[in-house]
């Protein structure tokens, strides 16, 4: 690199931190004006500790955030998505300045020098070409606000985090060394942007590769939740097809049995047709409820990932002999935020007393969905066997987190621990267990 | 001395109710009056406000399948106390949903045979003379919170702890006998709001009359279901001083 005066380097190097702050804090939307005063405050700061520091000041700037991170969650396993972001950043933020640099160099060798007299005309104009390229990105990450949290998102689902954490850390490595090396006496300039423009055209390269993986990764976890989804539209159509012969021949049989009554009524007595009443009566298709309130019911629910639990969990339920019952008393119900995290929290719950009531005798479990002005109640019921203790449900030491006998309620701890709109109401009511999931409307 | 309301709009059923609630009065001389009500308006006209009653509620009225819900709600806001008993013919009814609502002390179906009808009504009016003596009569004290506009209560007897952990700042958990949940609320309000409660430390607030034992030397509180919190240093005195 031109060897630069010392305000120039401080300019450079908190300019530079400044870029890589603002890009970071733009992809995790935090947009107010106090987070850009913030900014340059620690701009700033990270520009002092260049002077020191020099190359391995960026090495630094990211270990800052790893170790702030996992000082924060108190654990090696943190939340590698922020992390992820920073490296990003700060990888992009590099190629810019190359980008810059070497767009100043060309243009400085063939025209300006004459033109203006200025000793560190380069580096500056380095950076002016590196602010360009920073807003014009800027400018593309605030116009491209869904999709970057719609990738975010799926990285997270995915489980992808580790893996591009460590290789957004190697890049990242490699380019640092890159840039020492070019410190060195021996290696020429032209060495040098050399072994950049390779290095940066093997990263598109792998970029592009990753797309492309991540792509086929997306379409094949499409694939296995459709086949899912056909699985239980299968079971679906299997259960309303045994209805329906059910039904056909309690049809059959109800007819036999009223025209048994018109044939020769006079000299029917009181006793035949009290045979013939219970008769009918016994049948099962007059006794049961119709599966098909399900069906009807669960129209009420207007948020389809939950209709689509509920459904699933009634014939999971009905394939273990258990009856789900599903009350709905109000004309809709709507879930606003969070519907992801509630609807795995009701599944949890649903797994839990379907779970426990398969080895019980009775075979019921209610789920009740409760609107109050600004709650919504999701209450899910089972009746105890007798082996359970029931004040051990509630037994615990303070020091231990959650209720976990195994019964997969710790999970549903963690999550509604994150959420400062959900409760949990645990409540034992003669012999039946009832977990209600209360959820607090708007803020 | 409480009111125990009839809604039901067929006459020759409330004629019967009327009967078997009559009889239950004069045998057991119990100190309660009857209102016999035909349809929801004259209801919320004799509705009295009153600290406590018994409310025998029909829930389909002239065609309304939701009347008596309504109905209870209303009297399930005006007196947290009331005790309310459904009387239906509907077999798919939602009862989970009615006991998150409303609460209910009992159902009585009008399909069952007149003489477990009768015993149903008995039994509740006797059931609920009883938590009159018991409880409102002696003003047995409840712990009440609220989440949203929703309220819940616990009667104090079954409360043991309450507790906060820092993964939830502004939350207050709670284990009772039958019960655990948890609350927007802060513990030194709830100290300060009620006289049986103490604050052992910065995170546990108990119930005085549900402890066990304390060990000085670990600082630990040993609460009744084999709750136990542990004790700060400035209240350790204050606790052991509970055991003489």
């Amino acid at each position: 690199m031109v060897y630069v005066s010392i305000p120039m380097e401080f300019i450079l190097d908190s300019t530079f931190i400044f870029f890589v702050l603002t890009m970071y804090t733009n992809m995790e939307f935090n947009n107010s004006f106090s987070i850009v005063l913030k900014n340059i405050f620690y701009s700033m700061i990270w520009g002092v500790i260049s002077l020191l520091f020099e190359s391995f000041t960026y090495v630094l700037f990211l270990m800052y955030f790893i170790v702030r991170k996992a000082l924060k969650e108190k654990n090696i396993k943190f939340d590698k998505s922020n992390i992820i972001i920073v490296t990003v950043s700060l990888i992009v933020e590099m190629i810019f300045s190359l980008l810059g640099s070497l767009i100043a160099r060309i243009i400085h060798i063939s025209q300006l020098k004459s033109l203006l007299n200025v000793n560190n005309i380069e580096p500056i104009l380095g950076l002016a070409i590196n602010t360009i390229i920073f807003i014009i990105v800027l400018k593309i990450i605030k116009s491209k606000k869904e999709e970057i949290f719609y990738l975010k998102e799926k990285i997270k689902d995915l489980k992808l985090s580790n893996q591009f954490f460590w290789m957004l850390i190697f890049i990242f490595i490699s380019f640092e060394v890159i840039l020492f090396i070019d410190g060195l006496e021996n290696i020429t300039s032209v060495m040098n942007g050399t072994i950049l423009i390779i290095f940066v055209s093997f990263l598109f390269f792998m970029c592009w590769q990753m797309v492309n993986l991540f792509k086929a990764f997306s379409t094949n976890q499409k694939i296995a939740n459709e086949l899912e989804q056909n699985k239980q539209m299968n079971e679906y159509l299997k259960n309303i097809q045994e209805q329906y012969d059910d039904l056909r021949r309690f049809k059959h049989d109800f007819k036999n049995i009223v025209l048994s009554m018109s044939v020769g009524s006079a000299e029917k007595t009181g006793k035949d047709y009290e045979e013939l009443y219970q008769e009918l009566t016994q049948q099962k298709e007059f006794t049961t409820d119709l599966d098909g309130k399900i069906v009807s019911e669960y129209k009420k629910i207007s948020n389809e990932p939950l209709r689509g639990l509920i459904i699933q969990k009634f014939f999971k339920a009905k394939s273990s002999g258990i009856r789900l019952n599903v009350e709905i008393i109000d004309n809709y119900i709507q879930i606003d935020n969070d519907v992801l995290n509630i609807v795995r929290i009701i599944g949890i719950l649903l797994d839990n007393a379907i779970e426990e009531t398969a080895n019980g005798l009775n075979k019921n479990v209610d789920l009740a969905f409760v609107k109050n002005d600004d709650i919504l109640e999701v209450s899910v019921e089972n009746s105890l066997s007798h082996e359970i203790n029931v004040k051990d449900i509630f037994k615990k030491g303070y020091s231990t987190k959650g209720a976990g006998h195994g019964t997969g309620l710790a999970n549903v701890s963690e999550l509604i621990d994150r959420d400062s709109n959900l409760y949990l109401d645990t409540e034992i009511v003669g012999n039946k267990l009832r977990i209600t999931l209360i959820i607090l409307k708007g803020r | 001395m409480f009111s125990v309301y009839l809604l039901e709009d067929d006459d020759n059923q409330r004629a019967y109710y009327r009967e078997i609630v009559d009889n239950t009065i004069m045998i057991n001389d119990y100190a309660m009056n009857v209102v016999e009500v035909s349809n929801t308006e004259s209801f919320y006209d004799n509705f009295s406000k009153d600290q406590f009653g018994l409310f025998f509620l029909d829930m389909e009225i002239d065609g309304d399948v939701k009347a008596g819900l309504k109905i209870a709600e209303f009297v399930r806001n005006n007196m947290p106390d009331a005790r309310i008993v459904f009387v239906t013919t509907h077999e798919e009814m939602a009862f989970l949903t009615l006991e998150r609502k409303v609460s209910p002390l009992d159902y009585v179906l009008k399909d069952n045979d007149s003489e477990e009808i009768k015993e149903k009504i008995t039994k509740d009016i006797e059931l609920t003379e009883q938590y009159y003596q018991d409880s409102i009569y002696e003003k047995e004290m409840t712990f009440g919170y609220k989440i949203g506009s929703k309220y819940f209560s616990v009667p104090m007897k079954e409360l043991i702890l309450l507790y906060t952990e820092k993964e939830t700042p502004g939350q207050v958990n709670l284990e009772s006998d039958n019960r655990e949940m948890s609350f927007p609320e802060n513990l030194n309000a709830l100290e300060a709001k009620y006289d049986n409660l103490v604050r052992v430390d910065k995170s546990s607030l108990v119930n005085v009359d549900r402890l066990v034992s304390y060990d000085a030397r670990k600082r630990i509180l040993y609460l009744d279901n084999d709750f136990q919190c542990s004790v700060s240093i400035r209240k350790s005195s204050v606790v052991s001083k509970l055991f003489k």
